[in-house]
């Protein structure tokens, strides 16, 4: 019997797989690599209309990869990047670093009334990301922002979104939405650090802040990899807030960002074309930005 | 042989799926209809009042019978959802189309040239300011309901208080703005310019002589970087420079404040805005009054906004469908039930139309002045050969940024030589053809 069982065994091993996977790779080939595809097919034609004045309609053209070489030769399109890279630069220091630090005073022995916090940080995360967008216009505001009226009262106007507080406006209204939440991933990771690690720390003479630093932040760095990788990841994709503060502020033009490009491409000037390259190549800077991350990520786990 | 049952429905179904869609290249016609058994056309809109409208068309007719179903506003996402809807062959058989859009909708092939079934209506009704933004390239594509000759709308009782008569002229108009601004001492000004917003732009502009868009033989022209549009940006900066005017952004909370703080005493609307402000303002009833926009001397007028009636490219029903068009845009009823719902106060483009149109709207905000007969005696004089061009929408997105970055120091003439290249720019990428 013991010689006879492998069969119908290996037979049942060759199909459970397949079983267990499908409903992902059903999933994952309909939401993702068809509309992928679909996109990439796109990219290589172009609309044109039939005729001088056109009033014939329009005409489908293989252009290959015109489509791209127009998105990359677009000044709106690479001021765009521009753009995400300064906005970047100030928000994921700013975002991931407070994050990390409120979870590191919240996880100190010094800190008190630990759930309320952990709830407070939190609850902006829970203001949807379009109606968070809509209120901080309007704390934008001269004239109708009370914080902005207050300033004034003390001499201080203040052009927030002005040509050179806009990138801050806007990574301060994400930071608010994005801080408390990225809190409770760092938050939650600190609590699975083993605390007889912590209590030889204390042991050696540590104090809190040399424990946080020298102790606590190494053991949750894959932690903060991923945070960082997830806010680049979703910075590059910023759409939101510069697309509802444009109506508020003459600095942030209909194509600032890549995706607000995209969007214009497809919605204002039906080039799905260009819209799809375009699509295309921010994704392929999504790709590589990961896998930057990830590495760099790596290295300083192994150091 | 088993699966015979199975194969044959699906092969059924393919076959049903091949003429649904080899029916819609057609463009034939249903006729339309009897009572007993009346034409179902289907009409998309998301303007106040259209769907009593067509309540009550169905009411009022037995042949043909309207479905209604409310889109998204056009640039909102209406005009992508017709877009799609003609793609996959289930598009509506009549849809409302600004006058702006017209062009950008017809070059991407989504409307019917509806010359056989409308032209003869629309030239029976429509004055030539709107007739020239429905007929594209010698055809008929839509059917205009409404016009919207500028005009401005004043406080009568600051008017009065600050000691100004109402502007006729440009020149009057920059002398009564100093005179509100040392009678109130510094605390109101005449006008909230809204300096960002292209369709004020574009009506100025018309009304100074330009022509932003035009077509020669198979080209199309592009002139928004003229010296009509050069005179009016330069008179505009004059007043923007030297704080004679308000300039907060189109239709932000902050112009609204400011008209409601009686710290903008007038504003520049066209026929359509009077439901607005009414609207907008309830507190100051009574207090507002209509008046023909002031001119460069000569009266002639800008228009702005309006929209028309036009049929989808792939319609089988377009003999029913212009039937119910022509209903919409020429009969008492059609008005009376579309105005009765809303609050708009569009001018009919028909002229018979208007003592309806003025009888359904309420003027008690206007202290009961006939609203319609200013706007209506403006009509005549809205400059000719204005055209949109389908680049519009795109230029207007880049232009309205450049007007935004402008607004504070009141330099909007580069935002129109940007606009210029952008839109020279748009009809080529498009495969349009730009006359040299």
């Amino acid at each position: 019997m013991a010689t006879a069982t492998p069969r119908p065994g290996r037979r049942r091993h060759t199909a459970a797989p397949v079983l267990f996977l499908a409903p992902f790779l059903l999933l994952f080939s309909a939401t993702l690599l068809a509309p992928i595809g679909y996109a990439l097919w796109m990219s290589l034609f172009r609309e044109q209309a039939a005729s001088g004045l056109g009033f014939g309609g329009t005409k489908t053209l293989f252009v290959g990869a015109g489509n791209y070489l127009r998105a990359l030769d677009d000044p709106g399109f690479r001021r765009g990047f521009a753009h995400i890279a300064l906005y970047c630069a100030v928000y994921i220091p700013v975002m991931v670093g407070g994050a990390l630090a409120l979870a590191l005073l919240l996880d100190s022995a010094l800190a008190r009334a630990k759930r309320f916090f952990q709830l407070a940080y939190f609850l902006p995360h829970a203001v949807p990301g379009l109606i968070a967008a809509i209120i901080w216009g309007f704390l934008y505001t001269p004239g109708l922002s009370p914080v902005l009226d207050l300033l004034s009262a003390f001499g201080a106007d203040w052009d927030v979104l002005g040509a050179d507080g806009a990138v801050f406006a806007m990574a301060n209204a994400a930071t608010w939405q994005w801080i408390g939440y990225n809190m409770v991933i760092f938050y939650a990771a600190l609590q699975a650090v083993p605390r007889e690690t912590l209590e030889a720390a204390v042991v050696d003479g540590a104090g809190q802040l040399r424990t946080a630093v020298s102790v606590k932040l190494p053991m949750i760095r894959s932690s903060v990899v991923l945070t960082t990788l997830f806010t680049a990841v979703g910075a590059i994709q910023l759409f939101n807030e510069p697309e509802v503060l444009r109506s508020r502020s003459a600095a942030i033009s209909p194509d600032w960002s890549p995706v607000m490009f995209i969007y214009q491409a497809a919605f204002t000037r039906h080039d799905y074309g260009l819209a799809a390259a375009a699509s295309l190549l921010l994704a392929v800077l999504g790709a590589a930005l990961s896998f930057v991350i990830t590495r760099l990520g790596n290295r300083w786990k192994e150091a | 042989m088993k699966s015979s049952p199975a194969l044959a429905a699906a092969a059924a179904g393919l076959a049903l799926l091949a003429t649904a869609c080899g029916g819609s290249g057609s463009g034939g016609d249903a006729g339309t209809g009897t009572a007993a058994q009346p034409v179902q056309i289907t009409y998309w809109s998301w303007m106040p009042g259209t769907k009593e409208m067509a309540a009550e068309f169905n009411r009022t007719h037995k042949t043909v019978q309207v479905r209604f179903s409310e889109i998204p506003a056009g640039l909102n996402g209406g005009y992508d959802k017709l877009a799609k809807a003609v793609t996959a062959g289930n598009a509506p058989d009549v849809v409302n189309v600004e006058y702006q859009a017209l062009p950008d909708l017809v070059t991407q092939g989504l409307l019917r040239d509806s010359t056989d079934e409308l032209a003869k209506t629309v030239e029976g009704y429509a004055p030539d300011a709107v007739r020239t933004l429905v007929t594209l390239g010698g055809r008929t594509w839509a059917a205009p309901y409404d016009v919207g000759p500028q005009t401005l709308y004043y406080r009568k009782d600051l008017f009065a208080k600050y000691g100004i008569a109402v502007p006729t002229t440009w020149d009057e108009f920059k002398r009564a703005a100093q005179r509100v601004k040392t009678a109130s001492h510094g605390e109101a000004r005449i006008l909230d310019f809204w300096g960002d917003d292209v369709a004020t732009w574009a009506g100025l502009a018309q009304q100074a002589g330009a022509r932003w868009y035009g077509s020669t033989g198979d080209a199309w022209t592009v002139d928004i970087a003229d010296p009509a549009t050069k005179k009016v940006a330069d008179y505009w900066k004059d007043l923007v420079a030297g704080d004679l005017v308000l300039n907060h952004k189109a239709w932000s909370p902050e112009a609204t404040k400011a008209v409601t703080d009686s710290r903008a005493i007038a504003l520049i609307g066209a026929s359509w805005s009077a439901g607005g402000i009414r609207t907008t303002y309830p507190k100051q009833a009574g207090q507002w009054a209509e008046a023909p926009l002031p001119n460069w001397g000569t009266p002639v007028t800008g228009a702005v906004g309006g929209s028309s009636f036009a049929l989808t490219k792939d319609t089988e029903k377009a003999k029913a469908a212009a039937e119910f068009v022509t209903w919409a845009t020429t009969d008492a009823a059609a008005v009376k039930a579309r105005l009765a719902a809303g609050t708009s106060s569009a001018l009919p483009a028909a002229e018979t139309l208007r003592a309806t149109a003025k009888d359904s709207f309420d003027a008690s905000f206007f202290g009961g002045q006939d609203i319609y007969q200013v706007a209506g005696a403006q009509v005549p004089t809205i400059a000719k050969d204005w055209v949109w061009s389908p680049v519009h929408n795109s230029t207007s997105l880049s232009l309205q940024s450049g007007l935004g970055t402008a607004q504070k120091s009141g330099d909007f003439w580069p935002a129109f030589q940007a606009a210029q290249r952008a839109a020279e720019k748009s009809v080529t990428d498009r495969g349009l053809k730009l006359a040299d």
